[in-house]
């Protein structure tokens, strides 16, 4: 009987330590204090009645875990529908702007990284962009920079509702060369 | 220079014809036990004995490995070269007349050698393996080369996945490779001399892969669909204008997948169709002779019976060609089928099928694909070659460039692919690839989780083009020139803020990630190309 109890305690110690390493990678979005929401028109339509819309998110993803992270798929999807990276949106390093996350991320054991995601075909009505800017002049080719991301959303909370009703959201893959270290699938509030 | 050889046990040297020795100096010879020497008929001649040949010595000085420019291989980086490389070997001789064959067998190096400052001292090649090269299954298995004018002789070597399984038996992380080369009545030369100099071979750095739409040789460009999923492949053929317009060309075949009939009629239709034709035209009103590149689409559903019904869920098998006026011809094919209803046999045999449907949508949505298809292959200049400027070519030839295209698609991807086979996987996948786009985009999401990733990525006419030319050997280099294609568009509108820019990315590729155990890294594999048309 002891030994049963021995036996339970061990398998359970194992299989706490074998949870234990994806719970110790953490994934959350992070206040954004670097990047501005900008609206501009979309090139391949632009005598559309809307414009494209990017609100930056920024996310913290922190390695407690005793693997290093090698490799990350980063997918998107809007109202259930997926979308496509380097189309529909963009992953940047926030400390090398320049670098592009599509399948490669080192993130070393007990470090971390802050991504940036930009979308590049969320659209906005041209009567909704007149209401956030009244210096909007029609047909206009420039693009449109607005205020900090974090403050932009909480200053429009109305516009912000409208797009929460799209259901977007974001599943973050993270692996130790081939092998899942855990996934993450989180709706964007915006 | 000086010659040592050793040999531990007994030396024998049986010459067929006559042996003879010379030397401007001294000849030794020192036994430690006694020296015989027998002559038939005369004995020992000592003093004016018959001169030397007058020529002075020919002979191999070295060889050396050359990269595809032409280049000496750099071995200050290792392995020198990897699989999917071509490579040059480059003798330099000396005497040896003009054109003068000589013979090259390819050796894998295993074996010790110990060299000091005066030279080697030790050297064995006795775990050395010979390496029979590729597609050389009798004879020789060597290659030869004539010596040029200037005294050497050059050759190339295709390193292909054929190398792998030497590498895999090898211990170390990669091979080193040297000739042996010979020519007639002379000793064998070890090429490079200097063992240093053998070519280093590692595994490919290739780790992206594309996959063969049919899976043999017979058929070497991916699997392309249309944005519905409908498989579209090509081939190219030749027929006469009257020929082709006639809808009295469907032919009543027996019952096969038409994905079956395609594939394996494909290679012939490459190679032999269009020389057939023009010998069967000679004289006969070539000029009614159309070159032609067929796009065959496999459409599910809607084939019609002969009871006026139109069935569904089968595949039709649809043939678009274009002539060189522009002109496009639509033949529909399908796999017949039959039933008995109420003591009536209902079939689709006999009904033409590009009858039965000319007036319905089906078919101009057909012809509409078939145009827009053959912008894939693009980057064979098949535009030129199917308006040929209104000229037929004076020597008729297999379509330019398909072969190639079946050459560097397959050989290094097949082994590769049949290793990561997971056939629950891949039947899913099936299913969703026949939804076109968004079957293809459900099925990412749905493995999103899995050890097995799947990918997608639009890009344009030129990154399709550079990577059907094999230019493009990491997936990392597509993100890149998407990035900077998409910089470019941006750029360009902003320059012309009123000019509406036509969407560039029109295909969309789908691929998967797997781990490979050899090279021991992930490698993608292209599983198929939408278009998004």
């Amino acid at each position: 009987m002891k030994t049963i109890y021995y036996l339970s305690i061990l398998i359970f110690l194992i299989c706490c330590k074998t949870n234990g390493n994806s719970s110790d990678i953490m994934l959350k979005e992070t206040d954004n204090k670097t990047e501005y929401v900008k609206i501009y028109s979309d090139i391949f339509k632009k005598n559309e009645d809307s414009l494209i819309i990017d609100i930056p998110i920024e996310y913290e993803i922190l390695n407690n875990s005793d693997k290093d992270i090698t490799g990350c798929s980063i997918l998107m999807s809007e109202n259930g529908k997926m979308l496509i990276n380097l189309t529909d949106y963009y992953v940047y390093d926030l400390n090398n702007k320049g670098s592009h996350i599509i399948h490669k991320l080192d993130i070393p054991q007990k470090a971390k990284k802050n991504l940036i995601v930009h979308r590049s075909t969320m659209k906005i009505s041209k009567k909704d962009v007149r209401k956030l800017f009244t210096g909007y002049k029609e047909n206009s080719i420039d693009t449109i920079k607005l205020s900090q991301s974090s403050v932009f959303r909480k200053e429009n909370r109305e516009l912000m509702n409208l797009f929460n009703k799209n259901n977007d959201s974001i599943v973050v893959n993270l692996f130790n060369k081939n092998q899942l270290l855990t996934s993450f699938r989180k709706k964007i509030a915006w | 220079m000086s010659r040592t050889r050793i040999v531990r046990g007994t030396y024998t040297k049986i010459s067929q014809e006559g042996h003879s020795m010379y030397s401007n100096a001294n000849i030794i010879t020192n036994a430690g036990a006694a020296i015989t020497e027998t002559g038939v008929n005369n004995g020992v001649t000592y003093g004016d004995p018959k001169k030397p040949a007058a020529i002075e010595g020919d002979y191999i000085i070295d060889g050396e490995w050359l990269d595809k420019d032409g280049n000496p291989i750099d071995t200050s980086k290792t392995p020198h070269a990897r699989i999917g490389n071509t490579v040059f070997f480059r003798v330099k001789t000396r005497n040896i007349p003009e054109n003068t064959p000589l013979s090259f067998e390819l050796w894998e190096s295993d074996g010790i050698s110990l060299k000091i400052g005066l030279g080697t001292i030790f050297d064995s090649r006795m775990f050395d393996d010979f390496v029979p090269l590729e597609g050389k299954e009798s004879g020789s298995k060597a290659v030869t080369a004539n010596i040029d004018k200037d005294g050497y002789a050059i050759f190339s070597i295709d390193l292909t996945e054929y190398f792998e399984q030497y590498i895999e038996e090898d211990a170390g992380a990669y091979i080193e490779l040297y000739f042996i080369a010979r020519y007639i009545g002379h000793d064998m030369a070890y090429l490079p001399r200097d063992n240093s100099k053998y070519l280093q071979v590692g595994y490919s750095d290739r780790t992206l892969f594309i996959q063969s739409a049919v899976g043999d040789e017979k058929y070497g460009l991916p699997e392309f669909r249309s944005a519905d999923g409908d498989i579209i492949i090509f081939s190219g053929g030749v027929e006469s204008i009257d020929k082709l317009a006639s809808a009295d060309n469907i032919k009543k075949e027996e019952d096969s997948t038409a994905f079956d009939r395609v594939k394996d009629k494909i290679k012939d239709e490459i190679e032999g169709k269009i020389k057939d034709k023009a010998e069967e035209m000679t004289g006969k009103g070539f000029d009614k002779l159309q070159k032609t590149i067929a796009v065959h689409q496999l459409k599910k559903g809607k084939l019609g019976m002969n009871n006026g019904q139109v069935r569904t869920n089968r595949r039709l098998y649809t043939t678009t060609q274009f002539d060189n006026l522009g002109e496009e011809y639509t033949v529909t094919r399908a796999s017949n089928f039959g039933y008995v209803s109420n003591g009536e046999r209902v079939t689709s045999k006999g009904i033409s099928q590009l009858d039965f449907f000319k007036e319905t949508n089906v078919y101009s949505k057909v012809a509409k694909v078939g145009k827009n298809a053959l912008d894939c292959l693009a980057f064979l200049d098949l535009a030129k070659y199917i308006s040929g400027n209104g000229e037929l070519p004076s020597i008729p030839s297999p379509v330019p460039g398909l072969d190639f295209v079946i050459d560097i698609m397959v050989t290094e991807t097949k082994e590769r692919i049949k290793e990561m086979w997971d056939e629950a996987v891949e039947a899913v996948l099936e299913k969703a690839k026949d939804l076109g786009i968004r079957g293809a985009k459900e099925f990412v999401t749905l493995n999103a989780n899995a050890n097995k990733q799947y990918g997608l990525i639009e890009i344009s006419q030129s990154i399709l083009d550079k990577l059907l030319k094999g230019d493009i050997r990491r997936l990392e280099q597509i993100d890149k020139l998407k990035i900077s294609e998409n910089r470019e568009l941006g750029n360009k509108s902003r320059e012309n803020p009123t000019e509406t820019i036509k969407n560039p990315f029109v295909y969309t590729v789908l691929y998967k990630w797997q781990e490979d155990s050899t090279i021991n890294d992930q490698v993608v594999v292209v599983e198929t190309i939408f278009l998004n048309v």
